[in-house]
């Protein structure tokens, strides 16, 4: 069973949860998952390998929480060798697929979101 | 139904060519040109891919440019100075390459072909040689200085009947300009903290109690 940290995006998953009853349903059934197994989630193959050179035993996938009208990713860091989990990034994802990086601003200078 | 932005198709399109030269693309002046005639030679003129102006180099494209910042701002392409010339090259792995070239072969087809083309007349002229044939292009002749010569064919969002969801999400997040950078600063953040097993019952779900 995997520990979680979460704290990196905690004003992220937050205001997640709070838009809509099925979202939030979406981030409990992953967080569930994280900790009975993480390695479900898919391996996130579109960033620079150097990323995770100089770690050993991580790394990093993606869990996709889309309902029809939301459409987030949650990225997180998988430490295999002592079954870890560090969520590093919780975000929408825009028309086209670009992140919402405006959202991802805001909620760090909202701190603490409700 | 898969969409990309005009703004990812662009700076795939530069990655695209880059690749092409084998050790790197020496210059801005000569990617530009190649740039410019593929958009030319293209035998689909409704989906050129970027909009060029007569400049004082020829013809030129803020898109290029723009595309080139974003593309260094998001590590897939790496600037060094080989004696006089700057060197462009591309860094993205084998599959994202694949991936790369098969939208282009897939749904820009004249415009790839009309790359393979515009590369072999333009990728290893010398900077005097590009100069002339460029100035002496109609485009060039028959344009004023700053005047738009030819306008980007395709829409803010470009729907592409057929790709999947996940190629789309993917080739989006190899040109982001933050993705990259965000992730390495973060899981260095996390690697530095000591782990901590977290009752997200109790800190998300309220209704739930911790385990």
């Amino acid at each position: 069973m995997a520990t979680i940290d979460s704290s990196l995006v905690q004003g992220a998953i937050k205001r997640m949860i709070s838009t809509s009853p099925a979202v939030k349903s979406l981030v409990r059934k992953m967080f569930r998952q994280l900790e009975a197994d993480a390695s479900i989630y898919e391996e996130l193959d579109s960033v620079d390998q150097s990323i995770t050179e100089e770690f050993n035993s991580v790394v990093l996938r993606k869990v996709y929480i889309t309902t029809h009208r939301h459409n987030y990713r949650v990225i997180f860091a998988h430490w295999t060798a002592i079954e870890h989990v560090d969520i590093l990034m919780a975000f929408p994802r825009k028309d086209g697929y670009e992140i919402d990086w405006s959202w991802v601003l805001k909620i760090m200078l909202d701190r603490d979101p409700r | 139904m898969s969409f990309l932005t005009k703004r990812t198709i662009q700076k795939l399109a530069v990655l695209h060519a880059i690749s092409r030269w084998r050790k790197g693309a020496y210059g801005m002046l000569r990617l530009q040109k190649t740039l410019f005639f593929a958009d030319e030679g293209s035998a689909d003129q409704k989906w050129r891919v970027f909009t060029f102006k007569r400049w004082k180099l020829g013809q030129y494209s803020d898109e290029v440019a723009d595309s080139l910042n974003g593309l260094q701002a998001a590590g897939r392409i790496s600037t060094s100075f080989d004696g006089p010339s700057q060197r462009i090259e591309g860094n993205a792995s084998i599959t994202a390459k694949a991936q790369i070239r098969g939208l282009f072969r897939r749904y820009f087809a004249e415009w790839d072909a009309a790359l393979g083309a515009s590369f072999q007349k333009w990728a290893y002229l010398t900077n005097d040689q590009i100069l002339t044939k460029a100035h002496d292009d109609p485009t060039y002749k028959q344009s004023q200085y700053g005047e738009i010569i030819a306008e980007s064919g395709l829409a803010d969002f470009v729907d592409f009947e057929n790709l999947s969801e996940s190629t789309a999400e993917s080739l989006t997040d190899l040109v982001d300009p933050s993705l990259d950078r965000t992730l390495r600063s973060r899981l260095h953040k996390a690697s530095k903290t000591n782990r901590i097993a977290e009752d997200w019952r109790s800190l998300y779900f309220h209704d739930e109690p911790a385990a």
